[in-house]
C-alpha cells in the first residue's frame, strides 16, 4: 500500500468519464425490479391499447396508409416511451436529492457520463415499452400498416420520447421524492389527453381543442403519426415540440442551479 | 480497542471549575514519543487511560512525566510555516517503522492544505487551515459539530472549492486524485440506492473505475460478504455504512477518508465498523477520519488534529493531545510577570499574562508552583485540574459570540 511514485503514476482515470454499459445494465435491472415502473411503462400502455385499439366499431377504419388500430398502437407506444424517458430524467434529480450523486462524486464518474447513463437507460426502457406494445399489436392482429411503417413509426416514437427526459429532470428537481413516478404518471396522463393520444382532438369542442394543441405532447404525437397518416404537414408541430423542449430544459437548468449548493 | 494498548494507567483528577478554563492559541505538539497508531505497532510508550468524569485525584504530576511529552506552545498564528514543519517533523520522528521506500522515492503528501479558507456567505466555516498528512498516517479530525470538519473534507475530496488557499492530494488537484482512485471516502450523508443489492451496489461502483478490486474481495474486507445478496433497503444503518466502506475500498485507494463514519450507529454497529476499518488500516492505508467522539480519535488515530471554529487548535499524537488536555492550570498573582521567562520554565505548555494575573497550563503544576513560590513574588496560587472531557470541550468549545462556522 505504501505509495511509491511509480504506483501513483500507474493510477489512471477511466475512459469516457466512467461511462460503462455494465452500469446501464444494472440501471435497467433496477428499473425492471421496480413494480411501479413496470406497471406504468410496460403494462399500462398494453392494457390501453387492448382497451381502445381493438374496438371493432372503428379499429379497421382506414387511417392514412394503415388503419385506426395501428394509429392507436402508435399512440400507446408513445405514451409508454414518454413515461420511460420522463421517469429516467426524474431519477437523475431524485437521486441527487437522495445523496446518491454525492456518493458518485467521489468516483471518477463525470456528471455528463452519469446523465448519459441515465438517458441510455431510459432509452432502453423506452425501446422495451415500444416493443411490448407493438408485439401486443402483432399478436392481436388488428393493426395494419405497411411493414416499413412499423419500423419507421416505432423508431420515431422511441427517439422522439427522449425529449421528455428534460421534462423528467425538471419534475424531479421540483419534487425530489421517491414517489415522483406517481405524480409523473398522473401529469403524463393529462398530457396524453391533451396531445390526443387517448381521444382524437377532433372529438373535443373547438375551444378545448385549441387549448389541447398548446400542451406538450401535441406536437410530438402529430409528428410520430405523420408517416402513417400523411397529408398536410403543419409546422406548428415541430415548433410546439421545440418550445416545450426549451421550457422543460430551462426549467431543469433553473432548478439545477438553485440546487447546486446542496451537491 | 483496549487490547492493543499497554502501559500504566494514569488517572487524572477532575475538579471541574469551568470558569477557569482558558483559551489557548494553536498548540503544536512536537515530541519524540512513540506515537504509532495503537493498532499498527507496539511503539506507543505508555498510554494513558482516564477515569472520565470520575472525581478521583491523580498520583501527582505523573501523567506528563509518564508520557514524556514536550509541548511546544506557539502563541500567535504567525508561525504558520513552522506549523507545517512541526507537524511534519513530528511524524518523521513518530513513525520510525515508516515505509522503507520513502527515502529513495519521495512521495508527495497524501493531503496538503495550505492557508485554506472556506466561506459560506458570511459564515466562515474554515479559517486558515494548514495541514500535512503523510502517506501511511491515520489522522483524526476531532472537533464538535460545526467545527468545519466536513467542510474541510469536502475540499480534500474536491466536492467544494476553497474560498482561498491551496489543496492538493498526492500532489494533484483533488478531483484528479478522485478520478484516479487515489482517494475515496465514506461520507456522512452519501445516499444509497435502495433497489440494488449490496453486491450490485459495489459492482456499480467498480464499473466506474479504471481499475478496481474484485467485488467479492471488497465485500469480504468490509465484513458484509454474508449479506451480499440483500437489498440495500433491508440493511441496517451499520450495514449500510459498511457498504459505503466497501464502495470506498473498490479502487484500493491510497487515502481513505471517513466523515463521522459511526454517527447514528449503536454500540455494536460502531464496534464492528471500526473492526473492519482497523483490519484495513493494518495494510498501511492512509486514513483521515472526522469524529466528534474523543474516544474514537483516541482509540483509532495515531495523530489527532483538533479543530475548533474552522481552525486547527492542536495537532499531535493521541497521547500528546490527551496529556495536553488533561493537564492542569495554575493561576497566580504576579505583578510584573516576565512572560518569556515563564514560558521558558520546564513543563509550561502555555502561558498567559493578564495584568497581574498569570495563567500557566502544565502537566506538572506542582513543580511550577514550587518554583514560583520559592523564586518569585507570586501569591494567591490556584491550581485547577480538569477532566479529559472538560479539557477537550475547553479546547474545542465555541466561546465567542461571533457567527460560528457551519458544518457544511
Amino acid at each position: 500500500m505504501t505509495a511509491t511514485q511509480a504506483a501513483l503514476a500507474e493510477r489512471r482515470t477511466p475512459p469516457l468519464g466512467g461511462f460503462s454499459m455494465a452500469v446501464v445494465a444494472l440501471e435497467v435491472r433496477r428499473l425492471l425490479r421496480n413494480r411501479r415502473t413496470v406497471i406504468f411503462t410496460l403494462i399500462a400502455p398494453v392494457i390501453f391499447f387492448l382497451l381502445f385499439g381493438l374496438n371493432s366499431s372503428y379499429a379497421n377504419q382506414r387511417a392514412g396508409h394503415g388503419n385506426v388500430s395501428a394509429f392507436i398502437m402508435i399512440s400507446m407506444a408513445l405514451y409508454g416511451a414518454v413515461l420511460a424517458t420522463t421517469g429516467g430524467g426524474a431519477t437523475v434529480s431524485v437521486e441527487r436529492a437522495l445523496g446518491w450523486s454525492r456518493q458518485l462524486r467521489v468516483t471518477p464518474l463525470s456528471p455528463v457520463a452519469y446523465i448519459a447513463i441515465k438517458m441510455l437507460t431510459s432509452l432502453v426502457l423506452g425501446l422495451v415499452s415500444v416493443t411490448v406494445v407493438y408485439t401486443a399489436g402483432v399478436i392481436a392482429g388488428k393493426p395494419s400498416m405497411p411493414a416499413y411503417l412499423w419500423v419507421v413509426t416505432g423508431c420515431c416514437v422511441w427517439v422522439g420520447s427522449l425529449l421528455f427526459a428534460a421534462f423528467g429532470l425538471f419534475v424531479g428537481y421540483l419534487l425530489p421524492s421517491e414517489n415522483v413516478m406517481q405524480v409523473i404518471g398522473f401529469v403524463l396522463m393529462l398530457f396524453s389527453f391533451g396531445g390526443g393520444l387517448f381521444i382524437p382532438l377532433s372529438q373535443f369542442s373547438p375551444a378545448l381543442r385549441h387549448a389541447a394543441e398548446l400542451t406538450p405532447l401535441y406536437g410530438l404525437n402529430e409528428l410520430v403519426h405523420y408517416p402513417l397518416v400523411g397529408g398536410a404537414f403543419a409546422w406548428s408541430w415541430p415548433v410546439s415540440l421545440v418550445v416545450w423542449l426549451a421550457i422543460f430544459t430551462s426549467g431543469a437548468v433553473w432548478r439545477f442551479r438553485r440546487d447546486t449548493a446542496r451537491v | 480497542m483496549a487490547d492493543a494498548r499497554a502501559g500504566t494507567s494514569v488517572v487524572v483528577g477532575v475538579q471541574s471549575e469551568k470558569g477557569s478554563v482558558e483559551k489557548w492559541g494553536p498548540i503544536i505538539l512536537a515530541s519524540g514519543v512513540g506515537t504509532t497508531c495503537p493498532w499498527r505497532g507496539p511503539t506507543r510508550s505508555g498510554s494513558a487511560r482516564e477515569g472520565r468524569g470520575e472525581p478521583t485525584m491523580s498520583p501527582n504530576g505523573s501523567s506528563g512525566a509518564a508520557l514524556g511529552f514536550g509541548v511546544v506552545s506557539q502563541g500567535p498564528l504567525g508561525a504558520r510555516d513552522g506549523l507545517i514543519d512541526n507537524a511534519m517533523s513530528l511524524h518523521d520522528e513518530a513513525r520510525p517503522q515508516g515505509s522503507p521506500d520513502r527515502s529513495d522515492q519521495p512521495v508527495p503528501l497524501a493531503v496538503d492544505l495550505r492557508g485554506v479558507h472556506k466561506n459560506f456567505g458570511a459564515v466562515r466555516a474554515v479559517r486558515g487551515v494548514d495541514l500535512a498528512v503523510r502517506p501511511g498516517e491515520v489522522v483524526a479530525f476531532l472537533g464538535p459539530n460545526g467545527a468545519g470538519k466536513t467542510s474541510t473534507i469536502d475540499m480534500i475530496l474536491g466536492l467544494s472549492r476553497p474560498t482561498s488557499g491551496h489543496v492538493a492530494v498526492y500532489g494533484m488537484a483533488p478531483q484528479q486524485a478522485v478520478g484516479r482512485g487515489l482517494v475515496s471516502a465514506v461520507m456522512q450523508n452519501g445516499g444509497l440506492l435502495k433497489d440494488l443489492t449490496v453486491a450490485e451496489t459495489v459492482a456499480y461502483t467498480a464499473h466506474l473505475f479504471a481499475v478496481s478490486r474484485p467485488v467479492a474481495e471488497v465485500l469480504e474486507r468490509a465484513g458484509i460478504a454474508e449479506i451480499a445478496g440483500r437489498m440495500v433497503a433491508k440493511c441496517s444503518g451499520g450495514e449500510q455504512q459498511r457498504l459505503r466502506f466497501a464502495m470506498a475500498l473498490v479502487p484500493d485507494p491510497e487515502l481513505l477518508i471517513l466523515d463521522e463514519p459511526t454517527q447514528g450507529m449503536d454500540v455494536e454497529g460502531r464496534r464492528s465498523f471500526w473492526r473492519a476499518i482497523r483490519h484495513d488500516a493494518e495494510q498501511g492505508r492512509t486514513i483521515v477520519f472526522a469524529t466528534h467522539y474523543l474516544e474514537e480519535a483516541d482509540a483509532y488515530a495515531d495523530r489527532i488534529v483538533l479543530i475548533r471554529r474552522g481552525e486547527i487548535v492542536a495537532d499531535g499524537s493521541a497521547a500528546e493531545v490527551k496529556s495536553l488536555a488533561s493537564g492542569r492550570t495554575l493561576r497566580a498573582t504576579l505583578p510584573g510577570a516576565d512572560e518569556a521567562a515563564l514560558r521558558a520554565l520546564p513543563g509550561a505548555d502555555s502561558v498567559e499574562v493578564r495584568g497581574d494575573t498569570v495563567l500557566i497550563h502544565s502537566a506538572d503544576t506542582d513543580a511550577l508552583a514550587r518554583y514560583l513560590l520559592n523564586n518569585t513574588a507570586a501569591r494567591d496560587l490556584e491550581i485547577t485540574a480538569r477532566g479529559l472531557e472538560e479539557a477537550f470541550l475547553a479546547l474545542t468549545a465555541d466561546d465567542e459570540s461571533t457567527p460560528v462556522g457551519a458544518e457544511r
